[in-house]
C-alpha cells in the first residue's frame, strides 16, 4: 500500500454515562491511502459513528478519547489545540452527515455557503462564483445559478447532500469521513448519490471513510472493508475478498443475510441474540455469545487481529484453516 | 365480484386528504395523500406497499384502521363498511385490525412491564378469564420466541429487536385477522432484522393472520410478500404478484426503483426530483416515456393482461414500454 493519508492507532473512546464508564470505541486501528475507500460498517451500537467524529474530534462532550495516533499526512493531530484542529476542520478534513439540511446554515443561501468554502480555501473570496458553480455542475447538478439562490429548506435531501459532497470537494481535503450520507434518502435518489460517488472516486486523492450498515452499499463502492462489531473492528480486508470468502463469523452472517435478502431465500439465516451490553461485556470475544463456531478458549480471552496484513480477522478459528 | 377476489378486507377508491399548509393560495388546497385507491387483501396473504417517503402507503394503513377518517371511499371488512362507521361502532372490529409500528419503544408505556403490555388488551376486550391472563401472556412470550423471564422487565431494559418482538406479541393477543406492519424492521440492526423477518413468516404459517407490510426497502418486501402493491404520491400505480411485479415490472416507476447501482451509473446522474404532475399522470413529470396523452388525466389501474394474475398497472403507455428493457437503465 502507498503511503496512508490517515493512519489510526489504538483509537479508544469512552463515554461517561450515569456515573458508569462505557467503553464504545475499542482499540480500533486504521489506515487509509491516498484515493481509497474504506467502508466502515457495522450495526447500530458498533461504534463506527463514534469513530468517524472521535478522528474528527466531534465526539460528543461526554466522551473521552485516546489514542497511540491519530495522524494525517504523518501529523499527529492529539498534540493540536482545539483552535489548531478548528482550523484543519472544514479545510484537510472534512465530514458528510446523515441529515444534509442539517448542515447548512438556515438563514443563508447555497451560494453563501460556498463562497466560505472557497474563502476557507484560499483565504479570500476571488473567483468564488465561478468556483461555485463549477463544482456544482462536477455532482451532476444542471442548473447551477438556480440552485445558489436557494435557501437550504428548499433543497430536496438528495439536492442537498450533493450541494454538501460538491462543498466538500471544493475544498479538496485529505480526509473525508462520510457517516451514513444517503441513509435518509429514498430509493431512487439515494443510488444517484451513491453513483455520483463512484464517479467522483477515480478523481479523489483524499482518504475516505464511508460509514454504513448497509453490506450492499459497501459492496458497491469501497475498495477495503473495516467490519464493526462491539467497539472493535473483527474483519478488515479488500472487498471482493471480505464477500467472498469472508472468515470472521458475524462477517458471514452479515453477508449470508444480504445474499439471501437479494436471492429471495425461503429463509433468511439468523444470528442468535443481540449485541452485548458494553457496560459489562463478556468476557473473551465479544461475539462469542452469539457465535455458531464458539470454542472454549473464546471465551476466555479476547482474539488479537490474526492472518495476513492485507485482511486481518479477530477471530481464533482463523487459526485453524 | 368473486368472494375469493373480495378477500378479508377491500379498499374501494379510498382517498384521505389533509388541509393545506402555509399562507394564501396553498393553504386551501387539501393534500391528496391517498388518491382514489382500490385493493384487497386475502385471508392469509401478505401484502406488501412500497414506495418512496411521502407516497402514503402509512396514511393508507392508517385510514384502513381508522386511525384517520378517509375522505372518501369505502373500508369493506366482515360487512361492514368501517369508513362510514362511528368510534363507537368501529370498537368490535378493533381488535380484529392490529398493528405494529416502526419505532417499537414509543408504541409502549415506559412505566408498563412487558406483562401489563401483553395483558391489558386481553383484559380490555374480555378476551378470557381473569385467571387466564398469565398463561395467556406465558403463552404469547413464547409465540414471539422470548423466555418467560421478559414478563416482568420494563420497555427500556430490552433491546429494539426483542421490543419489537413484544409488539408484535401485543398485536397477536387478540387473535387478529389482520396485522399491520408499518415499517416494523426499518429501525432494527442488519443482524436481528433476519430474526423479526423470521418471526412474521412463522406467525403467518402458524396463525393464518394476513399482514400489511409497508416498507421502503424492496428486498424486504420480496423475502416477505405474497403480492406488492406500489405506491407514488398517494396512487398505486402498480399492483401483483411479487415475483411479477419484481421480475417483470410494467410501471416506469416501479422500473426506476427497481433499477440498480450500475443503472444509476450509465444512465447520468441528473436530478429527476420533480414535484407530481398537479394534472394527467403523477409520475409524468419524472417520467422519460411521458407523451402529451399522460398530461390528461392519471390513468386507472387496469390489467397487464400478457401477465394475468391480477397483476395490474397505472400506464397508459405500459403495452408500448414492453419492448424496452425489463429495468430501465437510465432510471
Amino acid at each position: 500500500m502507498t503511503e496512508a493519508v490517515l493512519e489510526v492507532r489504538d483509537l479508544r473512546t469512552r463515554f461517561a454515562i450515569h456515573g458508569a464508564s462505557i467503553e464504545v470505541v475499542r482499540g480500533v486501528d486504521l489506515a487509509v491511502a491516498p484515493g481509497e475507500v474504506l467502508g466502515l460498517i457495522g450495526e447500530s451500537g458498533s461504534g463506527k459513528t463514534v469513530t468517524g467524529l472521535s478522528i474528527l474530534r466531534l465526539a460528543p462532550e461526554n466522551a473521552r478519547v485516546s489514542a497511540r495516533s491519530i495522524a494525517v499526512q504523518g501529523q499527529d493531530l492529539q498534540a493540536l489545540s482545539d483552535a489548531a484542529f478548528d482550523e484543519l476542520r472544514g479545510r484537510r478534513l472534512a465530514m458528510i452527515f446523515q441529515n444534509p439540511v442539517g448542515a447548512f446554515n438556515p438563514a443563508k443561501r447555497v451560494d453563501w455557503h460556498l463562497r466560505q468554502v472557497v474563502i476557507r480555501r484560499q483565504g479570500q473570496d476571488a473567483g468564488w462564483a465561478e468556483a461555485a458553480r463549477a463544482a456544482l455542475i462536477g455532482v451532476g447538478i444542471p442548473h447551477p445559478d438556480r440552485v445558489l439562490r436557494l435557501y437550504p429548506h428548499q433543497l430536496s435531501g438528495g439536492m442537498a447532500q450533493r450541494i454538501l459532497i460538491a462543498m466538500v470537494l471544493a475544498l479538496e481535503p485529505d480526509l473525508i469521513v462520510a457517516d451514513e450520507p444517503t441513509t435518509n434518502l429514498d430509493n431512487i435518489v439515494e443510488r444517484q448519490i451513491l453513483a455520483l460517488f463512484r464517479r467522483l472516486q477515480g478523481r479523489l486523492s483524499a482518504a475516505f471513510i464511508f460509514i454504513t450498515h448497509d453490506m450492499s452499499i459497501a459492496a458497491a463502492l469501497c475498495d477495503r472493508i473495516a467490519v464493526m462489531y462491539a467497539g472493535r473492528i473483527v474483519e478488515v480486508g479488500p472487498t471482493a475478498e471480505v464477500f467472498a470468502r469472508p472468515r470472521h463469523p458475524y462477517t458471514k452472517g452479515l453477508v449470508a443475510t444480504a445474499l439471501a435478502l437479494k436471492h429471495k431465500a425461503e429463509r433468511l439465516k439468523e444470528i442468535a441474540g443481540e449485541l452485548p451490553n458494553l457496560a459489562a461485556p463478556p468476557p473473551g470475544c465479544l461475539f462469542a455469545p452469539r457465535c455458531a463456531e464458539v470454542m472454549a478458549r473464546c471465551r476466555g480471552e479476547e482474539p488479537p487481529a490474526l492472518g495476513p496484513a492485507s485482511h486481518r480477522v479477530r477471530c481464533f478459528r482463523v487459526e485453524d484453516a | 365480484m368473486t368472494a375469493a377476489a373480495s378477500g378479508l378486507l377491500r379498499l374501494e377508491n379510498l382517498s384521505v386528504t389533509f388541509p393545506g399548509r402555509g399562507l394564501g393560495p396553498e393553504s386551501s388546497r387539501r393534500l391528496r395523500a391517498v388518491d382514489d385507491v382500490t385493493l384487497h387483501i386475502a385471508p392469509g396473504e401478505v401484502l406488501g406497499l412500497v414506495g418512496e417517503s411521502g407516497s402514503g402507503k402509512t396514511t393508507l394503513a392508517k385510514a384502513l384502521l381508522r386511525l384517520y377518517r378517509p375522505s372518501d371511499g369505502r373500508i369493506l371488512f366482515r360487512g361492514a363498511d368501517l369508513a362510514a362507521l362511528g368510534e363507537r361502532a368501529l370498537k368490535p372490529f378493533r381488535r380484529d385490525l392490529q398493528m405494529v409500528f416502526q419505532d417499537p419503544l414509543s408504541s409502549f408505556n415506559p412505566r408498563q412491564t412487558v406483562f401489563e403490555a401483553l395483558a391489558t388488551p386481553l383484559r380490555l376486550h374480555k378476551v378470557c378469564a381473569r385467571a387466564e391472563i398469565a398463561g395467556r401472556v406465558a403463552e404469547l412470550l413464547a409465540q414471539v420466541g422470548l423466555s418467560p423471564s421478559f414478563r416482568d422487565r420494563f420497555p427500556h431494559e430490552l433491546s429494539g429487536g426483542q421490543l419489537q418482538r413484544v409488539a408484535i406479541g401485543r398485536a397477536l393477543a387478540l387473535s387478529p385477522s389482520l396485522l399491520v406492519a408499518d415499517e416494523a424492521v426499518s429501525k432494527l440492526d442488519v443482524s436481528v432484522r433476519a430474526q423479526i423477518l423470521n418471526l412474521l413468516k412463522d406467525i403467518r404459517e402458524r396463525h393464518g393472520v394476513s399482514i400489511l407490510f409497508i416498507t421502503h426497502d424492496l428486498h424486504v418486501a420480496r423475502y416477505l410478500c405474497d403480492r406488492v402493491g406500489v405506491m407514488y404520491f398517494g396512487k398505486l400505480v402498480e399492483l401483483g404478484g411479487t415475483e411479477r411485479v419484481f421480475g417483470q415490472p410494467r410501471h416506469p416507476y416501479t422500473r426506476a426503483l427497481l433499477g440498480t447501482l450500475e443503472d444509476a451509473l450509465g444512465g447520468g446522474i441528473e436530478e429527476q426530483i420533480a414535484p407530481p404532475s398537479p394534472a394527467g399522470c403523477r409520475y409524468a413529470s419524472r417520467c422519460r416515456h411521458r407523451i402529451d396523452a399522460c398530461g390528461a388525466a392519471h390513468p386507472a389501474l387496469e390489467a397487464a393482461a400478457d401477465a394475468g394474475g391480477g397483476h395490474a398497472v397505472a400506464c397508459i403507455r405500459w403495452r408500448a414500454l414492453l419492448d424496452s428493457h425489463t429495468t430501465d437503465k437510465s432510471e
